[in-house]
């Protein structure tokens, strides 16, 4: 255990010295920087969106209607949307996300592993803002030209595909989130995968059990804490995502069904009317559903740490 | 026997398709952003301020405020992280470095568009309106938490008996702190500084309502200023097909900025260790 | 003989467990006290109390008196800092700084406490320590490159550098080929002409080669201390022989 200085007060007869002072300044900005900045966070939003929170009360969580010039503000359709494009872009992401992670682990031969590995995370680090203009010009045309018309014209009788078919949509909005969280759920479920010991993999194989029966039988039950820390950690991002979302998903606060409509985000429309809001009680809707969204990515972060730490040594860390 | 070899080869068989399919977007990303934005760029793209549709124009002043108001997010961000960093590396068993780490962690999933608010809140609402502050204040807010993070990290893979060496030789523990595991974990603190800031250069929601934006050159810290992510947002959604083709200008120096940064960095961590 | 550390009743742990008990010995000037015993026996956790060292690990503890020429350095006025300072030490692993260069590690110390000619004092030192000739033409270079007997005279170079009066080493050349390990047992025994010398080795031969005193250590007590031609040759505790005779440990 001999990892850490220990703190001032253990120096037995040490006289308050410049270490003291040290350890004191590096204890304020830490507490600055990191605690003091959270709960400032914290407060603003809960101030500023207060007018709004008196004004409309539990009411603004279940209303539907958004119409700022009538001075009516719902936020039902920004948290609806914000749900359901983010959980299907993990039902998109998350099978993809474990196929690459066990390609990468497991089957890849060394070459392409030390190659694809580190081109997979570039993708995590494109801005959002070019991943939209990608939507936009190049995802969105053929989401509606490839998918979402034969979706329609096939499975259409589904309410969730049923048409008209859009190419800004909640399925092109939930397709270029998944792009997004792919790398950060591949890249923490290979190293999980890569942590379990090579002599509980191989005992399973010595045994005459395929690849397949190994992963399930052996690799997942090691693993699933880490990758289940992972799919929340992507939940989260794609909760907060805000440009390339609100570039793609066609922007209207409606409740859809059809997954090849337009929808609304939380982060979008506060991207897109902040700077309009004039009105003092538009303005604190909108940071009121700020508050909304910090807390629900916070409570999804949070379960991701905690789920994490937890499996920390399994997963060698986020 | 057959059915158990038949699903082994269909999971294989998806394995390789997953990642296949990944790479698509990737390719098709770079693909589009390199074919198109190399038409645009030009020297007057890189240096002349935005024009109407139709009289050319670039994105000069994007370039530069981008820099400025990451130079400012740096200068504000990069210090309180890496002192932040620095007492949960070393001191990290009192209960004041347990909350921090834990708030740490936390605060790396804020969605951007809340700093953003933030900086407006604490900033433009104070100080007069969009500003080039605001917008280095709330992309500093983002930061902090990665290089707090990347700080603590680097200096706790700093062997404890380095400190001990120094400490014998009658160091006190500021500068055994200071001169010796700082030192140390230098490199280390450096890659993961360099690569959160080009992970915020990017960052665009931040941005729309703590810069703003602004058509002329860089007017002064207080003053609203142009970055090239919010231009190329704006140019995006704009009606204009010759602003659409500017926008893809925009974003090949974008990328072609972060994604240099990001390889270099990478290659020179892998060698160095 | 006249004594350089007088170790008075000392007990040492780390939280609930106690290593050291009632450790009670005299540390002669100028000689090279050896120290013996099997691993785990709390060799290390002495040495460590004698510059107060072992206090910085958490949860770590000392009880009793350890006087430095006559003073206790636990006493409330005395300065760690300063303590460290007179009493240096040479860890198992050779440690350099590895992002300071040859001629920085040395310096290191020196700068610390203000010293005004450092060249000059780091030429000292190296030359102490033998290693002056083979680095004299890279002394910015990195010590990374070292071999590993290098490296542990560099520190062993950085420690003189702070003028000490008593050097520990604690397994100094465990980590080290039998050439090298040669090369320190021959610098250990000239320093002793201006160092009080305290070694900790698991090693029987190097002890008998180089100590003029042995301290037998077993399970945190200290079984027996003597000449080490005593102690090896006609060892009063049945305990002791056994260990020197191979029987356990
Ligand atoms: N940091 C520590 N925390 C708790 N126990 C420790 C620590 N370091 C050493 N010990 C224990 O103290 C005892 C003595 O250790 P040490 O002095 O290193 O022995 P030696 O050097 O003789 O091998 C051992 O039993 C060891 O397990
Ligand atoms: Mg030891």
């Amino acid at each position: 255990m001999r990892q850490s200085l220990p703190s001032g007060k253990r120096l037995r007869g040490e006289p308050a010295s410049p270490d003291i002072l040290f350890q004191a300044a590096l204890a304020v900005l830490a507490a600055l920087s990191v605690l003091a900045l959270a709960a400032l966070l914290l407060l603003v939003l809960l101030r500023d969106s207060l007018p709004a929170i008196t004004a409309f009360g539990f009411d603004f969580l279940l209303s539907t209607e958004w119409n700022p010039v009538a001075g009516e503000f719902g936020a039902l359709p920004f948290i609806y949307g914000t749900i359901v494009s983010s959980l299907l872009a993990l039902v998109i992401g998350v099978p993809l996300s474990l196929g690459i992670a066990v390609y990468l682990a497991e089957i890849a031969p060394a070459k392409v592993r030390a190659v694809l590995t580190p081109v997979i995370e570039l993708l995590a680090a494109i801005p959002s803002v070019i991943i939209g203009l990608w939507g936009i010009f190049v995802l969105a045309p053929f989401v509606r030209e490839h998918l979402a018309e034969p979706l329609m014209e096939h499975a259409g009788f589904l309410p969730i595909f049923s048409g008209p078919a859009y190419g800004y949509s909640v399925l092109t909005a939930s397709l270029v989130l998944a792009i997004m969280i792919i790398p950060i759920i591949s890249s923490i479920s290979r190293e999980a995968i890569l942590a379990v010991p090579r002599l509980q993999k191989e005992g399973a194989l010595a045994l005459g059990a395929t690849r397949f029966e190994m992963l399930m039988s052996v690799v997942l039950p090691y693993a699933r804490g880490a990758i289940f820390g992972a799919v929340m950690l992507g939940l989260g991002r794609a909760i907060g995502e805000t440009m390339a979302v609100t570039m793609v998903i066609g922007n209207s606060p409606k409740l859809f069904t059809s997954l090849l409509h337009p929808g609304y985000t939380m982060a979008a429309v506060i991207a897109n009317e902040f700077t309009e809001a004039t009105e003092d009680l538009y303005l604190a809707a909108l940071i009121e559903i700020g508050l909304i969204l910090f807390l629900i990515s916070m409570l999804v972060n949070v379960l991701a740490r905690l789920i994490t730490r937890r499996y920390r040594r399994v997963a060698g860390g986020v | 026997m057959l059915r158990r070899k038949l699903a082994d080869r269909l999971f294989t068989f998806f394995c390789i398709a997953s990642a296949a399919l990944a790479l698509i977007p990737l390719l098709s990303m770079l693909y589009t952003i390199v074919s198109k934005g190399l038409s645009v760029i030009s020297l007057q793209f890189l240096t002349q301020l935005p024009a109407p549709p139709g009289e050319g124009g670039g994105f000069g002043n994007a370039i530069q405020g981008s820099f400025i108001v990451v130079g400012i997010a740096s200068a504000i961000g990069i210090p309180l992280g890496v002192a932040a960093g620095m007492y949960l590396a070393e001191f990290p068993n009192t209960k004041l470095s347990r909350a921090v780490s834990f708030t740490a962690d936390v605060l790396t999933g804020v969605p951007s568009i809340i700093t953003g608010i933030f900086a407006y809140a604490i900033i433009v609402v104070n100080f007069g309106g969009f500003s080039a502050l605001a917008g280095g204040v709330a992309l500093a807010t983002m930061m902090i938490p990665f290089i707090v993070r990347t700080t603590e990290e680097a200096m706790k893979l700093v062997p404890w008996e380095l400190r001990e060496a120094s400490l014998a030789l009658g160091a006190p523990r500021w500068r055994t702190t200071l001169q010796v595991v700082l030192s140390t974990a230098r490199f280390g603190i450096i890659t993961g500084t360099l690569l959160t800031v080009a992970r915020i250069a990017g960052e665009t929601a931040p941005l729309l309502f703590t810069a703003f934006s602004n058509r002329f050159w860089f007017e002064g810290v207080m003053q609203p200023v142009a970055t090239l992510p919010v231009m190329i947002y704006t140019y995006a959604i704009s009606p204009f097909d010759e602003w659409h083709a500017q926008a893809w200008g925009g974003a090949l120096v974008l990328v072609g900025m972060i994604l240099t940064l990001n390889i270099l960095v990478r290659v020179a961590a892998g060698r160095r260790w | 003989m006249e004594s350089k550390i007088e170790v008075v009743g000392l007990n040492a742990g780390f939280g609930s467990t106690h290593v050291l008990k009632n450790i009670s010995l005299s540390i002669p000037r100028n000689r090279v006290t050896a120290i013996i015993g099997p691993s785990g026996c709390g060799k290390s956790t002495f040495v460590r109390c004698l510059n107060r060292i072992h206090e910085l690990v958490p949860g770590a503890w000392v009880r009793g008196k350890v006087l430095l020429d006559g003073k206790n350095i636990y006493d409330s006025d005395a300065d760690p800092v300063e303590v460290r300072r007179r009493v240096g030490m040479v860890f198992q692993k050779p440690n350099p700084f590895p992002a300071m260069s040859i001629f920085d590690n040395v310096a290191y110390g020196p700068r610390i406490h203000g010293v005004k000619d450092v060249h000059r004092v780091v030429e000292e030192s190296l030359k102490k320590a033998a290693l002056w000739e083979e680095v004299k033409h890279r002394l910015s270079h990195s010590p990374v490159s070292l071999s590993g007997g290098q490296q542990q005279r560099l520190c062993i170079a950085r420690a003189l550098a702070v003028k000490p009066e008593v050097i520990l080493f604690d397994e100094p050349c465990s980590a080290l080929d039998p050439v090298a390990t040669a090369k320190i047992e021959e610098l250990v025994l000239e320093l002793k002409e201006n160092y009080t010398i305290v070694i900790v080795t698991h090693n029987m031969q190097q002890a008998a080669r180089i100590a003029d005193y042995t301290a037998f250590f077993l399970m945190g007590e200290l079984v027996e201390f003597g000449e080490t031609a005593e102690i090896f040759e006609n060892p009063r505790d049945k305990r002791t022989e056994d260990y020197i005779t191979g029987r356990f440990g």
